[in-house]
């Protein structure tokens, strides 16, 4: 019997819609890069370190991926399978995480070269060496970026897992996930704004950790969010933690 | 005998009721072990719990002497194959990658897809499948680690006649290599043909454990004699053997020893005999009898 990470990866390079979804995220990129083409070069510089959109739409296929990667296996039974072969439950869902992990990382490693190849083929004029944010370069500020998103991620990762531990349907975890990746700044900045009494508390809740990469591209974001970036940072951790020790909690209950 | 399998007072109760009551059997290793009952009976819980897949609340589950608890189960995983329920199947996999994600050994693959026929198809995505198909596969992946137990839950299901009887022909060749089986079916003609010792579950208990020739000595077995003339050769039985009480033609066991007399009778009186027959022809009626009985006694 293969080990089961090794399962985990053979199940990941055979499903289709691993790389197609991926493929997609990428070509929304290159669409990105062809419809500012005309920009100023501050705007460039800023779409480059952005990776065109290209984070925020793996974001969107990491959720799905995540939430068909927990649910489909009790939908097809074949958890009976892994937890045979995994002793115990916990190992089973922490093996799930390190493979979506791994698929996170190498997402991210591909978002990057393809903005980095848009720059290339689109915008020649662009210099990866000048400098824009914190003083940094322009392709230091999208390493920056891409490194900030996968911290983020995390916090995506562990809300959709632990939806995804409590509904039967890939689905329901993919969207309610992707609506939170939509809506959650929103609504927190609401929140925030409307009920000034409980800031203190509030400023804490886990939608207003969404606007992190908002507010380092944006410093002045502070005075929507009312945290620091570091506070922040702190906030993505300790939340991304307990949704995943929760949806742990949840995958051991649930009925096989 | 060594066993392969030991349960002992196991009881698994959930919030509306008792699951599992006590039950209590080994399973001796080298046999093909049928385990029937009726729906909701516990069948299936009472494999998912030697799996390891479900915790009990009291008792002992051991597999080859080592305990399984949900969580502490090495020994299946070393030394079980199951098919619990549907085949488990991933839609975007081959047969054969399945097989190659379940197996310890990549040769043992192509052994048992020729065994189960299925090279027409292995190489395809089981989307594919009819439900025949997922089956057959569903059992590949159980005996292709050669375990010393095999744990199939309604391995007939979706299977034509040609291909269940393909099946049982497997079973018993695994069998003789020294594999282990515990069946559960509700087509039970099926089972009768190979198993070698039977488990009775009725509402989360054990009602038997047993072989299949003495669960038919355990009812009483009765004779159906057929005639051309049925009201006629009853009284002339009556009149000639008026202290045995007949009131139909159905012959109870205790009387077994007359029924050379009783034949004799009826053609004596030039009454046609049609045919005699046993009324416990198979393992289902004898089964369902016996469950009646019980449920008689205990009400």
């Amino acid at each position: 019997m293969k080990p089961l990470m090794y399962q985990e990866f053979l199940k990941l390079r055979f499903k289709k819609s691993t790389w197609i979804s991926l493929i997609i995220a990428v070509g929304m990129m290159v669409l990105t890069g062809l419809t500012t083409l005309s920009v100023s070069s501050s705007d460039s510089k800023y779409y480059f370190s952005s990776a065109y959109g290209g984070f925020q739409w793996f974001i969107i296929v990491l959720i799905a991926i995540n939430a068909s990667s927990i649910t489909s296996e009790f939908q097809l039974g074949t958890i009976k399978h892994l937890v045979i072969q995994a002793d115990s439950r916990w190992r089973v869902y922490y093996i799930k995480l390190l493979a979506i992990s791994c698929y996170n990382f190498i997402g991210h490693i591909i978002i990057f070269l393809a903005a980095v190849l848009i720059k290339l083929l689109l915008y020649p004029e662009l210099d990866l060496f000048s400098h824009y944010h914190y003083g940094s370069t322009v392709i230091v500020n999208l390493i920056l970026n891409g490194t900030l998103d996968f911290f983020l991620s995390y916090l995506f990762i562990g809300m959709v897992t632990l939806i995804a531990c409590i509904s039967s349907n890939s689905a329901v975890a993919a969207s309610v996930g992707i609506g939170v990746a939509f809506a959650g700044e929103g609504l927190s900045n609401m929140l925030l704004s409307s009920f000034p009494s409980i800031i203190p508390i509030m400023r804490w809740n886990p939608f207003n950790m969404l606007n992190f990469q908002q507010q380092f591209a944006y410093p002045e974001h502070i005075h929507d969010t009312h945290l620091l970036l570091s506070q922040m940072g702190v906030g993505i951790f300790v939340w991304s933690c307990l949704f995943l020790i929760l949806g742990q909690l949840l995958f051991q209950r649930r009925k096989i | 005998m060594e066993k392969i399998a030991e349960l002992q007072n196991v009881s698994l109760r959930k919030h509306d009721g008792k699951i599992l009551d006590n039950i209590s059997f080994d399973l001796n290793a080298g046999g093909i072990w049928g385990i029937v009952g009726p729906n909701g009976a516990g069948k299936t819980t009472i494999m998912k719990v030697m799996l390891g897949l479900l915790k009990y609340d009291k008792g002992t589950v051991k597999i080859d002497n080592q305990l399984v608890t949900s969580k502490k189960h090495s020994v299946v995983r070393d030394q079980v194959g199951a098919l619990i329920e549907n085949p488990s199947l991933y839609p975007y996999l081959t047969g054969f990658q399945h097989l190659n994600l379940y197996s310890s050994d990549k040769k043992k693959i192509s052994t048992i897809v020729q065994q189960l026929k299925m090279t027409n198809y292995i190489k395809q995505k089981t989307k594919l499948y009819s439900l025949g198909m997922k089956q057959k596969l569903g059992i590949a992946i159980a005996l292709v680690n050669c375990p010393k137990l095999v744990i199939l839950d309604e391995p007939m299901n979706g299977l034509d006649p040609k291909s269940a009887r393909e099946l049982r022909m497997l079973i018993q060749q695994k069998n003789r290599e020294g594999t282990t089986f515990l069946i559960s079916s509700h087509v039970l003609s099926e089972l009768q043909k190979i198993i070698t010792g039977i488990i009775i579950v009725n509402d989360g208990k054990i009602s038997i454990e047993t072989t299949p020739s003495e669960l038919k000595k355990m009812v009483n077995n009765q004779v159906i004699i057929n005639t051309n003339d049925n009201d006629k050769a009853l009284k002339t039985l009556n009149v000639l053997f008026p202290d045995d009480g007949l009131k139909s033609l159905i012959i109870d066991s205790d009387k077994s020893e007359k029924l050379n007399d009783y034949l004799q009778a009826i053609i004596n009186n030039d009454i046609q005999i049609l045919s005699v027959n046993d009324s416990q022809d198979d393992l289902e009626n004898t089964m369902l009898e016996l469950m009646q009985h019980k449920s008689d006694k205990e009400r």
